[in-house]
């Protein structure tokens, strides 16, 4: 049984439940809309899915300019690609407000955030040199701001990689990439009358964490909210969440690792939010494969 | 019709993985994503072309297969981890730093000769490495440059090593991304930086932040590399590693 240590105060829940929403599927009408967004542009369909079940791309390109669509997720990114994440030797300097305050502009020109979400954090990529026989460090710089902001349903957070608007700036303040995972809500799908307390959720991840053989697991948060999945994910419902938030450790405390576990909320939830690891075929023992690979040679 | 970035040269690649350790030996928490992001990356190779020369995992994957033989007895990296262009290894991580040694050491579920790989007995590049994969914890344990400059010593020949900065979280969406883009001639450093970033931020603190390092004669090469570097760059050798450059997301 792995010792917990639970440094996190647990969340407050809400007096009246947060719904199970459905929501809705990504269709060719959105996908018109998002390119009349950059109409003048004259978009040029390049690649449509690449084989895997696990991406389901399209990609349209102006010129530098990629409009990346994410059909499972309804998601999208447009970016320069001449320009996102490109070191031309400048150094960007203005504050996180004023990044915010640009960011806001951008997605208010497009009608790209929503009212209902809140500004969540600046992430800054850096670069930076250094000279080996010298030990010499230097040239350290930032050459993007990425603001993100976090979506929220009936003021109830949504937390996972989806649900988040970025506006990525360069350090003149232009925009040189913006990211969209936010699935459009349907309708309620279902009432949620109870909610678990938030014990069920560490109970739960320390059910899994005893199978992983942890020997110790810190518990650093405890979070309430939503949770919507990433990029190439499929997901039918919005629903409440426990998200656990902890630091696992070996016997020796050597190897560490960050570990999330997320639970359904509601007594009547719709199942797993988080989809199960697809069963994988154990590894063929080694000598096996290294004969077959010889033979293939 | 034609990939965004153009057409691409066939690189050679293997990975490796560990999840399931044992309680007996090696003992570490297990995981539960490394198969999937390193299985993700070798079909989504496989499916752009690239030749896939060995894809072992748990017990199959060994520590000699990274080490170097004129740094440890019995390493055999240059028949794997070396013998191909690109290397993906996603297991746990973790680096042993003090007044003597500054190490990054990956796990292993069965002891060849032990626990443990440490980037003191590697080599990277003196044969046919290009690019190596740390998908796991603590790549470096900061971005400054006295943390990041120990991994000119292991970088002999090969052009980037993409890693993490401290702890990551375990997840299993980054090796078909990743590979998707890097497999097709997307710039890598850019790529691996976008793949491993996580908005989710739980937390601050124990977010994914994601590092590139990229070697270089001259530091204009070194930023070359981590500027534009794609599979294309396979034959443009790293003559020495005078220089690193690196760029990682916070």
């Amino acid at each position: 049984m792995p010792t917990i240590k639970i440094s996190a105060a647990m969340p407050e829940l809400p007096r009246n439940p947060p719904p199970i929403y459905k929501l809705s599927m990504w269709n060719r009408t959105r996908e018109r809309e998002l390119l009349n967004l950059w109409g003048k542009l004259k978009w040029e369909q390049r690649r449509t899915d690449v084989g895997s079940a696990r991406l389901s791309l399209v990609v349209f390109s102006a010129g530098s300019n990629d409009l990346i669509i994410h059909r499972i997720a309804g998601a999208f990114r447009f970016r320069d690609r001449n320009r996102w994440m490109v070191d031309d030797g400048s150094d960007l300097k203005f504050s996180d407000e004023e990044a915010i305050g640009i960011g806001r502009e951008y997605l208010d020109r497009y009608d790209l955030l929503p009212s209902e979400s809140r500004f969540l954090r600046v992430s800054r990529l850096h670069v930076a040199t250094g000279e080996i026989n010298g030990k010499r460090g230097g040239d350290h710089r930032v050459i993007d701001a990425g603001v993100i902001f976090q979506r929220t349903i009936d003021g109830t957070p949504v937390y996972g990689q989806g649900g988040k608007v970025v506006v990525y700036l360069n350090h003149e303040g232009n925009m040189t990439c913006l990211d969209k995972i936010w699935r459009p809500l349907d309708s309620v799908y279902r009432e949620v009358k109870e909610l678990y307390p938030p014990q069920h959720a560490i109970d739960e991840a320390t059910r899994l964490w005893k199978r992983q053989h942890v020997w110790k697991a810190e518990v650093k948060k405890v979070l309430f909210g939503y949770h919507e999945l990433g990029w190439d994910e499929r997901q039918r419902y919005m629903q409440p969440a426990f998200i656990v938030l902890a630091t696992l450790t070996g016997p020796d405390e050597r190897v560490k690792v960050n570990a999330f576990h997320v639970t359904a909320a509601a007594v009547n939830h719709m199942g797993r939010i988080i989809p199960p690891l697809k069963k994988m075929p154990p590894p063929k023992p080694r000598q096996e494969q290294e004969r077959s690979s010889a033979a293939r040679r | 019709m034609g990939f965004p970035w153009g057409a691409y040269d066939v690189v050679t690649f293997g990975v490796e993985w560990v999840q399931d350790f044992h309680a007996d030996s090696c003992t570490e928490p297990d995981l539960l994503y490394r198969q999937s992001e390193a299985e993700g990356f070798y079909n989504i190779m496989q499916l752009h072309g690239h030749i896939g020369k060995f894809c072992f995992g748990d017990d199959n994957a060994w520590e000699t297969d990274f080490c170097n033989p004129d740094l440890e007895l019995g390493g055999d990296a240059l028949n794997w981890s070396d013998n191909v262009n690109f290397c993906y290894f996603a297991g746990h991580g973790t680096h042993k730093q003090d007044q003597y040694v500054d190490d990054m050491w990956i796990c292993f579920s069965y002891a060849h000769l032990g626990c443990f790989a440490a980037s003191s007995r590697w080599k990277l590049g003196v044969k046919d490495l290009k690019w190596l994969v740390l998908d796991s914890c603590l790549g470096v344990t900061d971005p400054s440059a006295d943390s990041v400059v120990f991994w000119a010593g292991p970088m002999q020949g090969i052009h980037i090593i993409f890693a993490y900065i401290g702890l990551s979280y375990d997840r299993g969406d980054l090796g078909v991304a990743f590979g998707n883009e890097a497999g097709t001639g997307s710039p890598l450093c850019n790529s691996w930086i976008d793949h491993a970033y996580t908005y989710d931020d739980y937390d601050p603190q124990v977010s994914n932040h994601p590092i590139a390092i990229a070697a270089g004669a001259t530091q204009d090469e070194a930023i070359y590399r981590r500027e534009h570097e794609t599979i294309n760059d396979l034959s443009y050798d790293v003559t020495s590693t005078s220089w690193l450059a690196w760029k990682w997301r916070d």
